[in-house]
């Protein structure tokens, strides 16, 4: 699985990216057929209009939540879910939808959906989230970037994500996640330093190192911290591959 | 007998990170290091541990968070997390990473 923001910021933080498959690696198909699954006539027309004036994508079919029964047959290689659907079972339709056209790659979205929401979604073999007021051009990379395999998860939906793994994690209590990352005896030392509040010179002055050391220890902190995190959701990635 | 009385077991403190993109100068984060003290502040008056340091680099900002809890949910994250969105910086959070000496098995509180 590879998640990855579906805007341009990028600084290999926050972010992880499956080595195993690259976009470039794995080129989707030469057309993308794509269905839209919204409630809002207008909106639908909209956006197939956009989606049609270019050459690589292609509308085959459109309706609200309750004609998911106009995929048969057509078998989209990009399905775009309204989260927001009438009867508001939007999971229901997606789980639906994955469980009927396995191949299509479902896209969701939304303005910005809850924690539990975005957990629930990716279960269900949600491919992508693209926001409401995502760009059009967002919208293209989006569908383009999942039709080849990849994860999209905006920018604004990350640290959710974050902050569910976290407390997911915390409720199971799983040792390996807890035992993966390992600070130095001083990076330890520092870190219960800080705990105390103290500043980086009076750090530097009780271990009896320069304060610019004691930035450092900080930076390498963060940097584990980041790494620790990258693991886990790659892990976690991996634990939705195999199961 | 006398080693257990006299070795109190370690506490266990976690550490964790916001990372704000794109980063933010000194003057818009005066706001959140004035948040940041207070939550010291009112931590160290409750006997409880939550420090939050401010870790400015050229590419990112950083917010180091020292708990003596793994949970991110406090008001103080909130407040935070509110400060931020003030600001209009994006931001993720890190997951807790418990700080314990070698050899000690950390359990979620």
């Amino acid at each position: 699985m590879d998640w990855r923001r579906n805007v341009p910021i990028l600084l290999g933080v926050a972010i992880p990216i499956s080595t195993a498959q690259t976009v470039g690696q794995n080129r989707g198909p030469a057309v993308i057929s794509i269905a839209i699954i919204e409630d809002n006539r207008l909106v639908r027309e909209g956006i197939a209009a956009l989606l049609s004036q270019l050459p690589d994508l292609k509308v085959v079919a459109g309706g609200h939540s309750d004609d998911t029964v106009l995929l048969k047959g057509v078998n989209p290689h990009v399905i775009l879910l309204d989260l927001g659907l009438q009867n508001g079972d939007s999971l229901r339709v997606a789980q639906q939808v994955k469980a009927d056209y396995p191949a299509s790659k479902i896209i969701v979205m939304d303005l910005l959906p809850v924690h539990e929401d975005i957990m629930e979604f990716v279960n269900a073999g949600v491919a992508g989230f693209i926001m409401k007021d995502a760009t059009l051009e967002d919208l293209v990379n989006t569908i383009r970037s999942v039709s080849e395999g990849a994860h999209i998860l905006p920018p604004q939906m990350t640290g959710s994500l974050f902050s569910q793994i976290a407390k997911d994690a915390m409720a199971k209590g799983r040792p390996e996640v807890l035992d993966s990352v390992r600070m130095t005896p001083r990076e330890r030392e520092v870190i219960n330093l800080i705990a105390e509040g103290l500043g980086n010179k009076e750090i530097a002055t009780r271990i009896n190192v320069a304060t610019h050391t004691v930035k450092s220890h900080v930076r390498n902190i963060m940097e584990k911290l980041t790494l620790h995190t990258r693991l886990q959701i790659a892990a976690y990635a991996n634990q939705r591959e195999t199961a | 007998m006398s080693n257990i009385k006299d070795t109190p077991p370690p506490k266990t403190i976690w550490a964790y990170a916001y990372q704000i993109l794109p980063p933010q100068g000194a003057k818009r984060l005066h706001a959140i290091k004035t948040l940041l003290d207070q939550a010291h502040t009112e931590a160290q008056g409750g006997a409880r541990k939550w420090t939050g340091r401010l870790v400015v680099e050229e590419q990112i900002t950083h917010i180091l968070i020292v708990s003596d809890s793994p949970e991110q949910n406090h008001e103080v994250n909130r407040r935070l997390e509110a400060k931020l969105q003030e600001l209009n910086a994006g931001f993720s959070i890190t997951v807790p990473v418990a700080v314990v000496d070698e050899g000690v098995v950390p359990q979620p509180s």
